[in-house]
């Protein structure tokens, strides 16, 4: 970092923390945007992906002649068209997997791990003639016994899904394959004593189903692999750079190789990190010798890609008479599906991270079973345990008689204590998000008949990563801004207001658009709530060397030196003896830039260190229904530590949208299998999510605590908010009732069982 | 010798599980490397799925310099989505 681009405590801003409109949203509005299904190329073939209807079964062979020769088909392709691989791990997204496992999720190879795994694609003159191609392959299944439950895949005799994954994390290193991929541990102080002496402690078992994120848009991708080699990709994703490096390793090409064009994006909240068409396009296109679009249907979204995992979760917290926390022990299991590459240490470093408690054991593991792998879904692995344990602090609350947003701010971490890991907190703001619970009237607000209050806390800890940012003047001085992060949540909007501060410039004088990967430098994905903290500091870094190149080029047309200009309202002022009435505008000195140096442009890679965690603190008020056990939202209020927030009214649609995301996990969302381990509810009529109608306004409270490793104070904001709903529903539910649900979601029949129950 | 602590899981990488160990480097750069005679292969697992933190603080400049005293924290990286 630059001395120009560190924070300033107390710093003004004149674009920062406004709203402007954003700059893509006309097209988005008029639907002129281009997302990934919108796109088309000449001479596009349409592909087709046949998908496995068994959860398990060893593929014996498959007949592909006669989809082949099926009139207007170009291109057949199975698992024997993909590369042979030698185990690897590589990043994928913000998470890492085997590359084995990521080819083979994209296509089966020797065995199907779940029922929509793909077996087989094609490509043809029309998406008709791919579907009737589809129907001619025959494959012969073996079929195996299968594993849905993630506790009946840890029993001995449960059907092994891998006989090369082995427990990470075991001592001593296990030698005999399992279904267990993980397992994560963390033992402080002396539970067993400090339970033992606990004025309360309470205890229970808790459990969340598979849920998917439920983007709008479908994966789509077009693929173009010409003679020579050399190759394009178009697709909507939150990373084209992980799309090109993925598909390259898959495919065994090199990434220069490969241009991945970024889409518009319909969504992604962690599901669109990774591939799953891209290099099956990829080989489908070099067979026909023609570009192949390949584009999901809503049923092959939820079959074959990434839900969040489910999870189980049993756990006692003991606190003292006053409140204080003394011990916690907790083990959980999370349901991954079928590959490894779950990041259960997260849902361990997010479980009790929030408080202090000197004694804990925590143990968790990974279990793979026969469902589509589990990928990043906003705060990955954070939502489920903090339901278990926010849940708990209720219940303690209530056994000690004390305000559970008073034992909430007794035991909350303050900057300089020790997180999970040792490493100790920086300018974190939960204490600031409780207390501002506790002021808010949403919290002494009065309640009606059959209405109950729960609140639940929760954070996230953000990330930083590798970005690049490129800002360049054109002629007339306006400036542009490339960068390698797609655009999801506004964040071109959100770069344009950091330039334009940078430059003291508006922000209509700023354009932003989102780069090639042949046209800017590598970024990491757009997820981890990383893009304005780490992209937006290249883009600040890279827009004041413009404003020092600006300064020096005046300073050259005024033959004084640089340090004689200063730069304010986006015009360069001599301060020379004798000069101080000279004023060059960026519109004149770019002008004349081909005679003062040449063209006026920065470029920026970093790696972004210096992230802060997001707190939040949810207040969710329900009524149940006594007769019929339905739950309506009627009030609720997400108050976050946001960091500064750079563009307010996207900052507050984030936190809006994570909180109506977690209240569908909590009352309505849930994968429901058949006993042949087939997914029963693949659509959005039965996949319920919550939409507009179903719920009240969600207010909102910024807490603005800068982060002092970022020059205008960010920390990230669009993960945070999806953690405590869960508990914070659930909370509220056990108020209205009297019940303790401890199983997700919180449907009506399972509300109105434990109401009728004495 | 710079002081390793290595949080689980990726303690299941180094022989015996080991959750703290001490090495004589005076970069990251060359803690990576060393770890990686000790374990062959967990320099590239480091690089796709570790933070590092030096002294209390979360760096990604493996230039970074250690001393004899320097503690060193290996940590998974939290995913996001």
């Amino acid at each position: 970092m630059n001395e120009l681009s560190k924070f300033a405590p107390g710093k003004e801003f004149r674009v920062i923390g406004t709203s402007p409109v954003r700059p893509d949203g006309v097209d988005k509005v008029t639907g002129k945007a281009v997302y990934g299904t919108d796109f088309t190329v000449a001479g596009m073939l349409q592909g087709a992906i046949l998908r496995s209807p068994h959860a398990h079964a060893r593929i014996r062979g498959i007949d592909t002649r006669k989809a082949a020769a099926l009139p207007g088909v170009k291109a057949v392709v199975t698992g024997v068209d993909f590369p042979d691989l030698e185990s690897l791990v590589v990043s994928a997204g913000e998470s890492s997997g085997d590359i084995i496992h990521i080819s083979r999720t994209c296509m089966a190879h020797e065995k199907v791990l779940y029922a929509g795994h793909a077996v087989a694609a094609v490509a043809a003159t029309s998406a008709r003639l791919a579907r009737e191609a589809l129907a001619l392959i025959v494959v012969d299944y073996e079929i195996l016994p299968h594993v849905i439950d993630p506790e009946a895949a840890l029993a001995a005799d449960a059907p092994l899904l891998h006989d090369d994954v082995f427990t990470r994390g075991a001592e001593p290193k296990p030698d005999q394959p399992s279904n267990i991929a993980q397992q994560v541990a963390l033992d402080r102080g002396d539970v067993t004593a400090a339970l033992a002496g606990a004025a309360k402690v309470v205890g229970g078992r808790y459990t969340t189903e598979f849920v998917h994120q439920g983007y709008i848009e479908p994966h789509t991708c077009v693929a173009a692999w010409g003679a020579d080699g050399q190759a394009q990709i178009w697709a909507s994703s939150q990373g084209h750079f992980s799309i090109r490096s993925l598909t390259a390793t898959v495919l065994g090409i090199a990434m220069a190789d490969i241009r991945v064009h970024p889409l518009e994006i319909g969504g992604g909240f962690g599901g669109k990190t990774g591939i799953y068409l891209e290099p099956v396009a990829m080989l489908l296109s070099r067979q026909a010798g023609r570009p192949v679009r390949l584009a999901m249907t809503r049923a092959e979204v939820f079959e074959a890609t990434g839900p969040a995992p489910g999870a189980v979760i049993e756990l006692k917290i003991g606190a003292n008479a006053d409140g204080m926390l003394v011990g916690a022990e907790i083990d959980f299991v999370y349901n991954a599906g079928a590959y490894p590459g779950i990041t259960v240490h997260s849902g361990l470093t997010c479980s009790i991270g929030h408080y202090k408690v000197a004694n804990a054991r925590i143990f968790g593991r990974e279990v793979l079973t026969n469902r589509p792998p589990v990928k990043a879904y906003r705060a990955p692995s954070a939502p489920q345990i903090t339901f278990a344990v926010e849940s708990a602090l209720d219940e303690l609350a209530r056994e000690l008689g004390i305000d559970p947003l008073e034992l909430r701010l007794k035991n909350a971490v303050r900057p300089g204590d020790p997180q999970m890991n040792g490493v100790p907190y920086g300018q974190i703001g939960y204490i600031e998000c409780i207390e501002a619970a506790q002021a808010h009237p949403h919290w002494t607000a009065p309640l009606g008949p059959n209405e109950g209050r729960g609140v639940a806390g929760g954070f996230w800890g953000n990330y930083g990563g590798p970005s690049t940012a490129q800002v360049s003047l054109a002629e007339d001085g306006t400036v542009l801004v490339a960068t390698g992060s797609p655009d999801i949540g506004g964040s071109r909007a959100a770069m344009a207001m950091m330039a334009a501060e940078a430059l003291q410039l508006p922000y209509e004088a700023v354009r932003v658009i989102v780069a090639d990967t042949a046209s800017i430098g590598y970024s990491m994905v757009t997820g981890g709530s990383r893009t304005t903290f780490a992209t937006g500091k290249a883009v600040i870094e890279a827009a004041e060397i413009v404003v020092a190149q600006l300064k020096a080029r005046a300073a050259v047309m005024w033959s004084v030196s640089p340090a004689e200009v200063v730069w304010a309202d986006g015009t360069a002022t001599c301060l020379a003896e004798g000069k101080t009435d000279q004023r060059l505008t960026i519109r004149q000195i770019a002008a004349r830039a081909p005679f003062s140096g040449g063209p006026i442009s920065a470029q920026v890679g970093l790696n972004a260190a210096g992230y802060l965690p997001g707190f939040a603190v949810h207040i969710c008020d329900v009524e149940v229904d006594p007769e019929t056990g339905q739950v309506g939202v009627v009030r609720y209020t997400a108050v976050q530590d946001v960091g500064q927030a750079i563009h307010k009214s996207y900052v507050e649609g984030q936190i809006q949208g994570g909180a109506v995301q977690g209240i569908g996990w909590a009352l309505n969302e849930a994968y429901s299998y058949d006993a042949d381990g087939r997914m029963e509810n693949a659509g959005f009529l039965d996949y319920r999510m919550p939409v507009a109608s179903d719920l009240p306004m969600i207010e909102t409270v910024m807490i603005e605590v800068p982060n002092p490793a970022h020059p205008y104070g960010v920390k990230g904001v669009g993960e945070a908010p999806i953690v405590p709903p869960l508990a914070a529903v659930a909370n509220a539910v056990r108020a209205a009732t009297g019940k303790r649900l401890t199983d997700l979601p919180l449907s009506p029949d399972r509300i109105y069982a434990a109401m009728q129950a004495t | 010798m710079a002081r390793v602590i290595v949080t689980a899981p990726l303690n299941g990488e180094f022989p015996g599980g080991a959750r703290e160990l001490e090495l004589a480097a005076g970069s990251v750069f060359a803690l990576v490397d060393g770890l990686d005679t000790l374990s062959p292969g967990v320099a590239e697992f480091i690089a796709a799925n570790v933070s590092i933190a030096v002294d209390g603080t979360l760096i990604s400049d493996w230039s970074t310099a250690l001393t004899a005293e320097s503690e060193v924290m290996l940590v998974p990286h939290i995913a996001g989505g």
